[in-house]
């Protein structure tokens, strides 16, 4: 085998790709599951897995390369970011089911398009994160869907405590699965900021 | 007394090592105090000065200090990572107390015994903060535990919302378990930061 510096720079291309990916298809499956109201659990369960591997296999490149395309800090501190947000979309897709929380309200079902949205964008912001024409529109569009988030979130919470047909159960359940999809969408925006720290270094 | 580079650098590991001293001790009495069902909780607010006070030291040491061993920022972050556990200990211990919880549920005992775990491999970890190798079981087992205390809180959390409770039984309960799965989480945050350190440092 011939251990040039090139092919293991394209390796680390090559993973963030991949957990990159894996971060669109969960949002997209959590996004999925809150429109049809089916526990996806058991898939995210299996992209959380997914992810904990590549991330894994990131720490242990960097850990072998002596040349690294990126500072090994900012290589960490983008797998294990990327890695957070699926962490995230899977609690909050286990906690729908523990919670037996249905029906899905609509407030939900919006701030799961925004995720999924989102979600589409950072794929292709990490595929683009030496292109410093492409990247800056998409790290745009990830703090817009951040902000809609916000906006919906807080509206749902409004509605949420505003009717008084809700039981406390009801009350406490949502109101952590609103907390939880609030936060996987600032995970999405905490991981923009983190590329284009990277992108600016690296410029 | 002769100041040496050398002899600093050992200074910021000795502080670490009494850190993790702390934080075992911390979660070791946080776990007896939910077995038990009696509030440690002066306890536990004493140790979580004496982390303050080495949390303080460390950062003292790095300002005076010319050439630190580590990199500044991560001796800064480890320190606070540390201080994070002993934090949110204190904070559970000093919740149960202030919600009058009468009976300590199984789920919650369970979790202080992954968490007095976590706290002895965490102490254990410090001492291998520049070996790589050796540090990585540590992290292992903590990641593991935290797998673990996940899965077992979060059926916890569920199972409360199934029984017919009060909403302020409700509320206590969630925040416990939140709290406790949040102490669990800054473990692992610490390990992973220890882990980083040990990789910029190979």
């Amino acid at each position: 085998m011939r251990l040039s510096l090139v092919p293991r720079e394209g390796r680390f291309y090559e993973l963030f790709g991949k957990e990159a990916a894996l971060v669109s298809d969960t949002l997209r499956e959590l996004n999925r599951s809150l429109h049809d109201g089916k526990s996806a659990h058991a898939r995210l369960r299996d992209l959380e897995h997914d992810c904990d591997d590549i991330a894994r296999d990131i720490y242990n490149l960097t850990n072998r390369t002596f040349t690294t395309p990126m500072e090994p800090e900012d290589i960490l501190l983008l797998a294990h970011s990327l890695d957070g947000i699926v962490d995230l979309a899977e609690e909050t897709s286990d906690k729908i089911d523990l919670y037996k929380a249905s029906p899905i309200p609509d407030s939900a079902r919006q701030l799961g398009d925004c995720l999924a949205a989102a979600g589409a964008a950072l794929e292709q912001a990490v595929k683009n994160i030496e292109n410093s024409a492409a990247l800056p529109p998409l790290l745009e569009e990830i703090h817009r869907l951040e902000n809609e988030g916000d906006h919906l979130t807080r509206e749902a919470l409004r509605k949420l405590f505003n009717g008084n047909q809700q039981s406390p159960a009801d009350v406490i359940k949502w109101k952590d699965l609103y907390d939880l999809l609030e936060a996987s969408i600032d995970a999405c925006e905490s991981v923009a900021e983190i590329i284009e720290t990277i992108a600016v270094k690296n410029a | 007394m002769r100041l040496t580079p050398v002899t600093r650098g050992r200074r910021f590991f000795e502080l670490f090592l009494r850190q993790g001293g702390i934080v075992s001790e911390t979660l070791t009495e946080l776990s007896k105090s939910l077995l038990e069902g009696r509030s440690r909780h002066a306890r536990l607010r004493d140790l979580e000065h004496e982390c303050d006070d080495a949390t303080h030291e460390i950062h003292k040491l790095v300002n005076n200090t010319f050439a630190t061993p580590l990199d500044q920022e991560d001796i800064l972050l480890l320190a606070s990572s540390l201080d994070d556990i002993v934090d949110l200990a204190e904070e559970t211990a000093d919740k149960i107390d202030l919600y009058r919880v009468q009976a300590i549920s199984d789920p919650a005992k369970e979790m202080g015994e992954y968490l007095a775990k976590a706290g002895v491999e965490i102490a254990a970890a410090l001492n291998h903060l520049e070996k790589l190798a050796e540090l990585e079981p540590h992290r292992t087992a903590i990641h593991s535990l935290e797998n673990q205390g996940d899965r077992m809180l979060r059926v916890a959390i569920g199972d409360l919302f199934s029984g017919a409770r009060d909403a302020s039984e409700l509320l206590k309960w969630k925040d416990i378990y939140d709290l406790l799965e949040a102490t669990m989480d800054a473990c692992e945050h610490a390990a992973n930061v220890m882990e980083t350190i040990a990789i910029k440092n190979a």
